[in-house]
C-alpha cells in the first residue's frame, strides 16, 4: 500500500551541498558583511597603510592619471587620492555611525513613548509627519547655512532629518507589542512601567530597530556625501569623500579619477551597509517563519 | 464624500501647520547668531545689523511669527538677500526646468520599476530575481552624481550620443527639450526605480501568497492575467504610497541633479542660495517643496478609493 | 446514487507528493489511491495535516513546485493520466473539467473584483463567451445557488456579501463550466452551523440536476455522514481505511477510525449511574513528523492495541467486507463505542 516515497537523496544531504544552500540563502548578508568589514578595515589602517599624507600638496605631479606612484593618481593640487579616499573612508565611517547611533537613540526614545502614550503619540505624529515633508537634503542643507561648518554639526544636520523614521518605525513596533498576550500579561500582575518597557517591550523591539539603524547609517553616509558635493559639508580641510568629489568636479572631463575613485568606495560601502541590513532583515523573517 | 474630503484636508493642514512652524523655528534654533552667520566673515557689525533687520530677527518672537504668517498667506515668500527679488518670482522663472525633470525622473522610474517589480515577485527565488534586486541595491547605493557622471562619461563623452549638461526649453523643439532630460531623469530615477521596484516586489510576493489567487489559478486562468488582473490592483495602495513618499526624494535629489547637469532649475536658485547664504530663498524653496510634497499625498490618500473598493475614507 | 457501472470520472493512482523543506523531505501523500463516479460523494477524512488538501491540490496540479514535488502516480480524469499534461493543456482543465471550491469564502474571493467579473471571467476563459454573454451567464449561475437580486449582487464586492452568499458564489465560479468533478476542501468549516446545511443541501441539490462527481474534503463526521455514500480515512499522508459511509459509522475497522468515532460529542447521549457523561474519548498523542515515516505502521504510537510487529511491518490495505476496506494487524479488533 505505501507507495514509492520519494527516499532523500545522498546528495540532498552531502556537506557540501549544505554548505552550498546555507551560503545561497544567506547570500545577501555574507557579501554584505565581507565587503564592509573589508572597507572599514581599510578605512581604519589609513594610516598605516597610506604611502602619501592626504593633504600634502605636490602640484608639480598634479591631475596625473592612476600609475605606479599613485595607484588612484592626483587631483588638481596634486594629492594623492588612494590615500585621501582611504581617509576619506574613516570619516564617512564615524558620521554615518554617529548619526545611526544618535538617530536610533533619540528616535527609539521618541517611538517608545509615542506607542506607549496617547498624549505623546499626537504630538509626536504630526511633528514627524511635517518633518518627513521636507526633503533631508534641503533640510541639511538649511541647518548648515545657518551655523559655523564642523563635523559636530554636520552630524546634527544628518541625525535630524533621520530620527522621524526611526521614531515611526519604534512606534508601530510597539504599538503592536502592546497587543501580545505576554505584555498584557505582565502588566496584569503590576509591573511597572519602566521595567514593563526595559524588560518586556523594547527587547522584542530590537531587531527591527537594529535592520533601520543600518539603512540610517547607510542614508547617513550618503548625506554627508551630498552636503560635501553641494560644499555645505564638512570644512574642505578634511578629506571626506563629498569634499573630494567636490573639488574634482571641474575635472571630470579631464581627470575622471578624482571623482572616480572615491565615488566607487562611497559606493560600495553604501552598498554594503545596505546589503546588511537585508540580510539581518530576511534572517529575522526567516526566523519568525520557522517558528510556525 | 464630502465630508471625507474635508477631514483629510483637515489633517493636511494640520501637517502644513507644523511644517510651516519648523521653517520658522528653523532659523532660529541656530547655536549662535544666525544674522552674523549669514553675513559671513568679512561683514562688518553694520552689515550684520542690516541682515538682522531684514530678516526681522530684531522683533520678539511672536510677532516674527505672526508677520511671516500673514505675509505667507498672501503669496509673499520673502526678498531674497543677493537680489533683492521677491523669492516667489525666484522660483516661478526657474519652474519649468525642475518641473520637467521632475515628471521625466517619474515616468522613467515608475514605467521601469512597475515591472521589473513584478517579474522579480513572480519568478521569487530564482536568479531573475536576484539580479533584479542587486541591481536594486546598487542603483540606490550609489550616490546620484556617481551615477550622473558616470553616464554623462559613457553617453555624452565617450559615445556621443547625448548633450553633456545643459537645459534646452520645450519653446525650442521637442526634440533638443527630450535629449537634454534623458541623462538627468534617468540619473534621478534610478534611486527612484530601485525604491519602487523593491516595493513591488515585496508587495506582489505578499499578494501572490494570499487564497484569492489560489482560487484564480484553480479557474484554469494563466500566469499574466493572475498577475495583472488578480494581482496588480491588491497591491497597488503600498505602491501608490511609495510613489508618495518618494516625492520628498525626488525634490531632493533634483538639487543635487540639476547641479551635477546644469540645469538652470530651482534646484540651482538653491545652490546659489546655499552658497550666498541668502537664506530668504532656502526657506522659500523649502516652504514651496513641503506644501507639495503634502499636497501630492493628499491627493495619492485620496486615490486609494480607486484601488480598493473597502476603503470608506 | 452513483451509476453502478460507469467508469470512474475521477481516478487517483497511487498518488505521491514530497515536499523539500529544510529538514529533509516530508512525504505529504503517500501512494494514496481514491476513485469517484458521477453524481457519487467520496468523503474524505482525517485531521488537520494528514494530507487531504494537498492530494487535492496535487489532482489539480496547484502545489507549488519549488518546495512541492509530485513523485509518482497518475491522476485519471475520464481516462486520461493530468500529470503527463503540458501546463497549457491543464489549465484547461482547471475550473472547466474539475472544479475546486475552498475552505474560507472571505479570503478566496478577489476583494477588490466585482462578483460578477469573478465569475464572468471562468466563462469568458473556457467558453468564449463575449462579456455580455458571461454576464448574463453569471446571473444565471446566482440563480442557481439561490441568491436574489443577481444583477445588483453582480456588481458589488465580496465585502458586502454575508459568509454564506460568499460561499454560494464559490459554488456558482465552481459550477459554471459544468464540471465533471467538483473538489470541495473544507467548504463549510469557516461558516455557522445553520448556513454549513444550507450549503450542503445546496451542493447535494445541485449534485442531483447536475450529475457531477463531488469528492468533500473535511474533518467533520457529520458532514460526511450526511453527503457522501463512500468514506475514505487518511492518517499521515495514506489511505488507513475506505467503506461505504454507513458500514463506516456502524463498523469501523481502523483504530483510528474508531478513535475518531468516539471522540465526536453526541448530544443525546445518557449519562451513567453517577449522573455523568462519558468523558470525550481523546486520541493520545500526535501526528508523526512527515519527514521521517516510521518503518512500520504509522498511527502504532498513538495505538491501544499495537505490538512488535506492527512498529516492523506496514500493514497492507485489505478488504475485510465487500467494500470495506482497512490497512490494519488488528483490524476490527476495537471494542465498539456506543454511539447514537
Amino acid at each position: 500500500m505505501s507507495g514509492a516515497a520519494a527516499a532523500p537523496t545522498g546528495f540532498a544531504f552531502s556537506r557540501r551541498r549544505r554548505r552550498f544552500r546555507f551560503v545561497s540563502r544567506h547570500l545577501t548578508i555574507l557579501v554584505g558583511g565581507t565587503l564592509l568589514t573589508l572597507l572599514i578595515a581599510l578605512s581604519l589602517a589609513a594610516p598605516l597603510i597610506t604611502p602619501y599624507d592626504p593633504v600634502a600638496l605636490d602640484v608639480i605631479h598634479r591631475l596625473r592619471p592612476p600609475n605606479a606612484q599613485h595607484w588612484f593618481g592626483t587631483d588638481n593640487y596634486g594629492r594623492d587620492i588612494l590615500s585621501r579616499t582611504l581617509y576619506g573612508g574613516r570619516i564617512s565611517l564615524f558620521v554615518g555611525i554617529s548619526a545611526a547611533l544618535a538617530s536610533g537613540l533619540i528616535g527609539t526614545t521618541i517611538g517608545l513613548f509615542a506607542g506607549m502614550f496617547r498624549w505623546a503619540d499626537a504630538i509626536s505624529m504630526r511633528i514627524t509627519d511635517g518633518l518627513m515633508a521636507i526633503p533631508s537634503i534641503l533640510l541639511a542643507v538649511a541647518m548648515m547655512t545657518l551655523v559655523r561648518p564642523g563635523v559636530l554639526i554636520v552630524i546634527i544636520a544628518i541625525t535630524i532629518p533621520e530620527v522621524p523614521r526611526v521614531a515611526r518605525l519604534v512606534r508601530s513596533v510597539v504599538l503592536v507589542i502592546r497587543e501580545q498576550t505576554y505584555v498584557q500579561a505582565a502588566a496584569s500582575i503590576g509591573t511597572r512601567l519602566p521595567r514593563l518597557l526595559l524588560h518586556h517591550i523594547l527587547p522584542n523591539a530590537l531587531t527591527p530597530i537594529i535592520v533601520q539603524a543600518t539603512y540610517v547609517c547607510a542614508s547617513a553616509v550618503l548625506l554627508e556625501a551630498y552636503l560635501g558635493f553641494l560644499g555645505v559639508g564638512i570644512p574642505p580641510e578634511i578629506p571626506s569623500w563629498g569634499n573630494i568629489i567636490s573639488d574634482g568636479r571641474t575635472y571630470v572631463q579631464l581627470a575622471i579619477w578624482i571623482v572616480l575613485f572615491p565615488g566607487a568606495f562611497l559606493g560600495l560601502m553604501v552598498m554594503s551597509i545596505n546589503m546588511l541590513g537585508d540580510g539581518v532583515r530576511d534572517l529575522l523573517d526567516q526566523r519568525l517563519a520557522n517558528r510556525f | 464624500m464630502i465630508r471625507v474630503i474635508l477631514r483629510k484636508l483637515g489633517s493636511t493642514a494640520v501637517v502644513v501647520v507644523v511644517v510651516a512652524v519648523i521653517v520658522f523655528l528653523l532659523i532660529h534654533l541656530s547655536p549662535g547668531d544666525p544674522a552674523a552667520i549669514i553675513a559671513g566673515d568679512r561683514a562688518t557689525s553694520a552689515d550684520i545689523e542690516h541682515i538682522r533687520q531684514s530678516l526681522g530677527l530684531d522683533q520678539p518672537l511672536i510677532v516674527q511669527f505672526g508677520l511671516w504668517v500673514g505675509r505667507l498667506l498672501h503669496g509673499d515668500l520673502g526678498i531674497s538677500l543677493f537680489s533683492r527679488m521677491p523669492v516667489g518670482t525666484l522660483v516661478a522663472a526657474r519652474i519649468e526646468p525642475t518641473l520637467s525633470l521632475a515628471i521625466a525622473t517619474m515616468l522613467f522610474a515608475v514605467v521601469t520599476a512597475l515591472p521589473l517589480g513584478i517579474l522579480a515577485a513572480w519568478q521569487v527565488g530564482r536568479w531573475i530575481d536576484r539580479a533584479i534586486m542587486v541591481l536594486a541595491i546598487v542603483a540606490f547605493s550609489f550616490p546620484i552624481f556617481i551615477i550622473g557622471y558616470g553616464l554623462v562619461w559613457g553617453f555624452a563623452l565617450h559615445w556621443r550620443l547625448l548633450p553633456v549638461q545643459g537645459y534646452a526649453s520645450i519653446a525650442n523643439g521637442f526634440w533638443p527639450y527630450l535629449l537634454h532630460l534623458i541623462l538627468p531623469a534617468v540619473s534621478l530615477g534610478l534611486v527612484f526605480m530601485a525604491l519602487l521596484t523593491r516595493m513591488t516586489r515585496s508587495t506582489m510576493i505578499e499578494v501572490l501568497g494570499e487564497d484569492y489567487i489560489r482560487t484564480a489559478r484553480a479557474k484554469g486562468l494563466g500566469q499574466l492575467a493572475i498577475l495583472l488582473r488578480h494581482a496588480l490592483k491588491n497591491a497597488a495602495v503600498p505602491i501608490v504610497t511609495t510613489i508618495g513618499s518618494g516625492i520628498a526624494l525626488l525634490i531632493g535629489g533634483v538639487v543635487v541633479t540639476e547641479s551635477v547637469f546644469s540645469i538652470p532649475g530651482i534646484g540651482r536658485l538653491t545652490i546659489d542660495a546655499v552658497t550666498q547664504r541668502d537664506y530668504p530663498v532656502i526657506q522659500g524653496v523649502i516652504l514651496i517643496s513641503s506644501f507639495a510634497y503634502v499636497l501630492v499625498n493628499f491627493m495619492i490618500d485620496l486615490s486609494y478609493r480607486l484601488f480598493d473598493p473597502r476603503i470608506q475614507g | 446514487m452513483p451509476e453502478p457501472t460507469a467508469p470512474p470520472a475521477l481516478e487517483i493512482d497511487n498518488l505521491t507528493t514530497c515536499f523539500d523543506t529544510q529538514d529533509g523531505v516530508a512525504v505529504a501523500v503517500d501512494g494514496m489511491s481514491y476513485s469517484v463516479r458521477s453524481r457519487e460523494t467520496v468523503g474524505i477524512v482525517g485531521e488537520s495535516g494528514c494530507g487531504k488538501s494537498v492530494t487535492a491540490l496535487s489532482a489539480l496540479r496547484l502545489i507549488p513546485t519549488p518546495p512541492g514535488r509530485i513523485a509518482g502516480g497518475r491522476v485519471l480524469l475520464e481516462g486520461r493520466d493530468l500529470l503527463q499534461l503540458g501546463e497549457a493543456d491543464m489549465r484547461q482543465v482547471r475550473g472547466n473539467a474539475i472544479s475546486m471550491i475552498f475552505q474560507d469564502p472571505m479570503t478566496s474571493l478577489n476583494p477588490v473584483l466585482t462578483i460578477g467579473q469573478q465569475i464572468a471571467e471562468i466563462g469568458m476563459l473556457h467558453q468564449g463567451l463575449s462579456r455580455k454573454s458571461a454576464l448574463d451567464r453569471a446571473a444565471e449561475m446566482l440563480r442557481v445557488v439561490h441568491i436574489p437580486d443577481q444583477r445588483r449582487r453582480l456588481e458589488e464586492y465580496p465585502h458586502q456579501l454575508s459568509g454564506g452568499m460568499r460561499q454560494r458564489v464559490m459554488i456558482a465560479i465552481a459550477l459554471t463550466c459544468s464540471p465533471k468533478v467538483l473538489i470541495a476542501d473544507e467548504p463549510t468549516t469557516a461558516l455557522d452551523v445553520t448556513i454549513q446545511a444550507q450549503i450542503l443541501d445546496l451542493l447535494v441539490e445541485l449534485q442531483e440536476s447536475t450529475g457531477t462527481a463531488i469528492v468533500m474534503i473535511t474533518h467533520d463526521l457529520g458532514v460526511v455522514s450526511e453527503m457522501a455514500q463512500r468514506v475514505v480515512v487518511m492518517y499521515a499522508g495514506q489511505k488507513i481505511e475506505e467503506a461505504p459511509v454507513g458500514a463506516l459509522f456502524e463498523a469501523p475497522l481502523h483504530p483510528y477510525t474508531c478513535g475518531l468515532l468516539a471522540a465526536s460529542p453526541r448530544f443525546a447521549e445518557e449519562r451513567n449511574e453517577a449522573g455523568h457523561r462519558r468523558p470525550l474519548a481523546e486520541i493520545s498523542g500526535t501526528v508523526p513528523p512527515l519527514t521521517n515515516p516510521l518503518p512500520g505502521c504509522r498511527f502504532a504510537p498513538r495505538c491501544p492495541l499495537a505490538e512488535e510487529h506492527c512498529r516492523r511491518a506496514p500493514p497492507p490495505l485489505v478488504e475485510r467486507r465487500p467494500g470495506h476496506w482497512a490497512a490494519c494487524w488488528h483490524a476490527g479488533e476495537m471494542p465498539p463505542v456506543p454511539h447514537a
